[in-house]
């Protein structure tokens, strides 16, 4: 009988699932093992996901190990339901974008419910609960690069109603939350009561398309995102600008978000208005999106060109909204307010020029992508003191030309050969300028021991589909900063074997097999080094330590 | 170690009773309107293809998915190619898509819930529906010549005689 009644339940109710296993053992204790089980189950109206964690330790945030993450929806005629761990975004985040990228280890989930309701017409929507999100800082004892060591907890409560028009759709929003924000002076939590309010336009045609998201929150922050594409036959043109207003903090304070509140919020994922990259060396010197005071346009047109050839150019140009001086006690004080972005290096400004083209050639056999990105970054500003007409400040800087190159060769056998090639001529420094008499000066100090780097990503792979991959990379640099230099490292035998051709004290190679045993399961196995710095996903970044010569192992298996 | 016999567990059930059959989700159409993913199966099978602008794999691959669409769309094939793009980065899906002259129906999935439900994990993944709803074929990562099993499963989809 129960066999009987089993056998029914089973017919309708559907399980799938991943699971995924990575370790992880390196020279430099970058150890890792982590396992994780995705179980996806649906039974009539009712939708199911439950995600299990056992990582000790993870590669980046914390141990885990047990239930993680769980959601029940049901979903009848025009109403949905949903419990548990909620990722909703409305219009384009700047309000509220919740996501879960574990590459960075962000998590602005929330944990509670959900119910809309939605006609061809209207939509509304209710949601609350609470949202615990980590994040890492040198603010509050326990600093580690890989754990998360300050946690802020919200309850929310939110709400929206959206019209569907035949081209046009819009949506007004508000979204009230309650932080508990351990302040590490008192070591108690501070109670801080956030309130956001905003609206989203958006207009879809043949030939053109925008967006227009606006949010105000509590009583002057503020922001404005816009974005228009026009389409001229396979050609586009898209411009967008992007407004944001949470916070004014001066330089020094500028990402202490434990000793400042009421800022922009961490599940306020904002569109960052310049180019995603997937380059190893771009990624390593993406700008970090400051979603409390930045001002910026971005220009992209892009368009086929010759035998189906895709070239595309990006503008991105942002800057803080004002600037900085010290005033005569050396506190920071703002002045000059801009509505676009400025070149003022005392407004920290941000530049990035990128064009590539891409396409197939040879009837389909080769597949290439050329590129040349200049990108131009203030990264901190150090002092700005003025007096009568005279004037001295510094700050830190990155200038760097960037060739992105991607060759892949398919052969008539199922064989193919994929290299990868990137070049990066990148000056990084400091720069201290003075007009005063007798002390006059402009000069440019490098962070490296040479006036500039060069760092050159090579990876070569030959694969036969749809079975096995192989694939070599070297990450080279001629000279890196002080601090990376003095920690010595042992070269492993790849590495070992390259030192006759240059000098690979500063190289990290990496030998990566995978293997897809069946469609269902996919192994990935890899020996060597890979180069710690700056991972940035989104214009979220962190550091990432480096993987010195160990082994990795990662097993991927759908059920 | 209970922990981990519980994962153990939950794996095995999985394995047992694992049917396949994918929930009609809820799509979101580039001009914000939504699609029944159930709905598109009435014609035959689908194709759907996760993707992204940033992904330099997917992008390979996806002149070989317009011509299986356009080889095949008169069979009752379509492919449904979802971009998880992320809000941040969403406004350059189109401008990709057109510039290509792709024919293929594109969605989004910007915080990557369908992406979940349907067992994404890496990039491109392609998941290959009867019309049934019975997953036929599933595949993660693009190699080149991987179009040629695809189009082959694409064909037994459609009980083509090879």
């Amino acid at each position: 009988m129960l066999g009987v009644f089993c056998q029914i339940l089973l017919a309708q109710f559907n399980l799938s699932g991943t699971t995924s296993l990575g370790y992880g053992d390196s020279e430099n204790d970058f150890n890792f093992s982590e396992h994780r089980v995705d179980l996806n189950g649906n039974w009539n109206q009712w939708i199911g996901w439950m995600q299990f964690e056992y990582a000790k330790p993870p590669q980046l945030g914390r141990e885990d190990a047990g239930l993680r993450k769980f959601r029940l929806e049901y979903v009848k005629d025009n109403f949905t339901i949903k419990l548990g761990d909620i990722y909703e975004y409305w219009g384009r985040g700047l309000m509220l974008n919740m996501e879960d990228d574990q590459s960075i280890d962000l998590d602005t989930g929330l944990r509670g419910g959900l119910l809309q309701w939605s006609s061809d017409v209207v939509s509304a929507e209710v949601l609350g609960g609470t949202q615990s999100i980590w994040r890492l800082t040198n603010q509050v004892t326990g600093f580690n690069d890989r754990v998360p060591n300050y946690k802020v907890e919200h309850g929310m409560v939110g709400g929206r109603v959206s019209f569907n028009g035949d081209r046009w759709q819009g949506s007004i929003q508000f979204l009230n939350s309650k932080e508990d924000h351990p302040n590490p002076i008192t070591n108690e939590n501070d109670n801080i009561n956030h309130n956001m309010m905003g609206g989203t336009l958006h207009y879809f045609a043949d030939n053109m398309d925008a967006t227009i998201d606006y949010v105000k929150k509590d009583k002057s922050g503020f922001g404005f995102y816009s974005n228009a594409n026009v389409f001229l036959g396979l050609w586009s043109i898209g411009l967008s600008y992007k407004n944001y207003s949470f916070a004014t903090l001066p330089p020094s304070d500028r990402w202490n978000f434990v000793n400042n509140t009421g800022g922009a919020l961490t599940m306020q994922q904002m569109p960052t208005g310049f180019r995603t990259h997937n380059s190893s060396l771009l990624g390593k010197i993406t700008h970090l999106i400051d979603f409390n005071d930045e001002v910026g346009y971005y220009f992209t047109l892009s368009g086929p060109v010759f035998n189906d050839a895709l070239f595309t150019l990006e503008w991105a140009k942002s800057s803080r909204h004002n600037e900085w001086y010290n005033d005569i006690q050396w506190n920071w004080q703002s002045r000059d307010a801009v509505s676009l972005p400025s070149s003022n290096p005392l407004m920290n400004p941000f530049q990035e020029i990128y064009a590539e083209l891409n396409g197939y050639a040879m009837g389909q056999k080769f597949y290439y992508v050329i590129g040349v990105v200049k990108t131009e970054d203030v990264l901190d500003i150090f002092t700005n003191q003025e007096i009568d007409q005279y004037q001295s400040y510094s700050y830190e800087s990155i200038e760097a030309v960037t060739i992105p190159t991607h060759f892949t060769y398919r052969f008539d056998n199922q064989y193919s050969i994929d290299i990868l090639f990137e070049y990066q001529d990148k000056k990084k420094g400091f720069n201290t300028f003075s007009n005063f008499p007798s002390f006059g000066h402009d000069i440019f100090g490098s962070l490296y021991l040479k006036e500039k780097q060069i760092n050159r990503f090579i990876s070569v792979g030959i694969a036969k589909s749809p079975r096995w991959s192989a694939s070599l990379s070297v990450d080279y640099a001629d000279t890196e900063e002080r601090a990376v230099v003095e920690q010595e490292r042992k070269n492993n035998a790849i590495e070992k074997a390259l030192d006759s051709i240059w000098d690979t004290s500063l190289t990290w190679a990496n030998l990566e097999v995978v293997i897809n045993l069946n469609q269902n399961n996919r192994l990935a196995i890899s020996y060597g080094s890979l180069r710690g710095g700056v991972y940035c996903s989104n214009g979220v970044c962190r550091y990432i330590q480096p993987f010195e010569n160990g082994f990795k192992f990662g097993l991927v298996s759908t059920f | 170690m209970l922990k981990r016999l519980f994962i153990i567990v939950m794996f095995l059930i999985g394995v047992l009773v694992g049917q396949n059959q994918v929930p009609d989700i809820q799509l979101k159409k580039l001009d914000g309107k939504s699609a029944q993913l159930h709905s598109y199966l009435k014609d035959g099978p689908v194709l759907i293809n996760f993707w992204a602008t940033w992904c330099a794999p997917c992008k390979k691959e996806m002149v070989y998915l317009d011509e299986f669409e356009k080889r095949y769309n008169k069979d009752g094939f379509s492919i449904l190619a979802i971009s998880i793009d992320s809000p941040k980065s969403l406004s350059n899906v189109r401008s990709y898509i057109r510039a290509k002259k792709y024919s293929f129906r594109i969605f989004i999935d910007p915080n990557r819930q369908t992406f979940k439900k349907l067992n994404g994990n890496l990039m491109p993944t392609n998941i290959l529906i009867g019309q049934d709803g019975k997953i036929l074929w599933r595949h993660y990562g693009y190699l080149p010549g991987n179009e040629k099993t695809m189009e082959a499963e694409i064909r037994a989809a459609l009980k083509y005689n090879f």
